[in-house]
C-alpha cells in the first residue's frame, strides 16, 4: 500500500469514527431524555426499605408507580395537570412526607375529603361504619389506651378538603396519618401499581411468586 | 523446471504488501458491532430502561 492510499484509508477511518461517535452521543442523549421524561411523567420505580406496609409490600420489594393518574407535576414548579382520577379508599398511594418533603412515603388511603375517621381498640370506623381492609395486619396483641398513644385509639377527626387520611397495612408498626396528620393533594406522587422485583435480604433469594403481582 | 514458475526477485515484498493492504482494510468484530445502528438502539433502549427502573426508597 503506497503512502497516498494509507493516508486516504486512515482519514476515512477517522471520519467514520467521528460520525459513529456523534451517533452514539445522540443515542445517549435520547436515552437520558426518554428516561427522565418517563420517570417524571409516567412511571417511577420505588424500593421498600421498611415494614409499614407488610404484608402487602415486604422489605426488598420494588414497585412501579403510576405518576400521571393524579396529575402530572410540572418539574421544578408546584403546577400540576388535572387529575385523571382522585385517590379512593383502599388505594395504595405514594406521596411526599409532609414533615420532610425530601422523603417519599407509601400508605393506603383510609379516608377521603369529608370522611370522619375514628379508631377504637384498633378497629377503624369511617363515617361511623367499621372499615376493615383484607390486607391490614395487627402483629401486636396489646391494645394501647388513648391516654398513652394514638396507635390503637384515635379521633374522631374529619378529613379536610383536598386531603387524605392514610394508614400502613402493618397497623401496629406504621408511622402514618395517626401521628403526623393528613396528606395534601399537592403532595401526591402516584398510585402504586405492580411489583416488578422482590428480594429477600434475610434468605438471600428472589421471591419469584411476588414478581408481577398488582398492588391492591 | 518451467521458467514461468521462477519467482521474481521482489516476490516476497509484493506478497507482504498485499497481506498488509488486506489486514489494513479489515474491520474488527467490536468495530463492526459498534457501527451497527441496531446496536445503538439496543444500547440506548437498555440505558433508558435502566434509568426508569432505578429505584428510590419509599417508606
Amino acid at each position: 500500500m503506497d503512502n497516498r492510499s494509507e493516508t486516504l484509508c486512515s482519514s476515512w477511518i477517522s471520519v467514520k469514527a467521528k460520525s459513529e461517535l456523534q451517533e452514539y452521543i445522540k443515542a445517549i442523549l435520547l436515552a437520558v431524555i426518554l428516561a427522565l421524561a418517563v420517570r417524571t411523567c409516567l412511571l417511577q420505580s420505588f424500593r421498600i426499605p421498611s415494614s409499614s406496609m407488610e404484608d402487602t409490600l415486604l422489605v426488598g420489594d420494588c414497585l412501579l408507580v403510576n405518576k400521571f393518574v393524579y396529575g402530572i407535576r410540572v418539574p421544578f414548579t408546584n403546577l400540576r395537570f388535572p387529575m385523571i382520577q382522585s385517590p379512593k379508599q383502599g388505594d395504595v398511594i405514594v406521596f411526599e412526607y409532609p414533615k420532610d418533603r425530601s422523603k417519599d412515603y407509601i400508605k393506603r388511603v383510609v379516608g377521603v375529603p369529608g370522611d370522619e375517621i375514628l379508631i377504637k381498640d384498633k378497629q377503624v370506623y369511617v363515617n361511623g361504619a367499621l372499615y376493615s381492609n383484607i390486607h391490614e395486619v395487627h402483629k401486636d396483641p396489646v391494645t394501647i389506651p388513648a391516654i398513652s398513644g394514638k396507635r390503637d385509639n384515635f379521633g374522631p377527626v374529619r378529613v379536610p378538603n383536598n386531603s387524605y387520611f392514610v394508614m400502613g397495612d402493618n397497623r401496629d408498626n406504621s408511622c402514618d396519618s395517626r401521628y403526623w396528620g393528613f396528606v395534601g393533594r399537592s403532595d401526591l406522587v402516584g398510585l402504586a401499581m405492580i411489583k416488578w422485583w422482590s428480594w429477600d435480604h434475610d434468605k438471600w433469594r428472589v421471591r419469584w411468586q411476588r414478581i408481577g403481582r398488582s398492588i391492591d | 523446471m518451467n521458467e514461468e514458475y521462477k519467482p521474481s526477485p521482489e516476490f516476497v515484498s509484493k506478497v507482504m504488501e498485499r497481506v498488509y493492504a488486506y489486514e489494513s482494510s479489515r474491520i474488527s468484530l467490536t468495530w463492526w458491532l459498534i457501527s451497527q445502528p441496531s446496536m445503538r438502539y439496543i444500547l440506548a433502549g437498555s440505558g433508558a430502561l435502566f434509568g426508569v427502573l432505578q429505584t428510590v426508597s419509599v417508606f
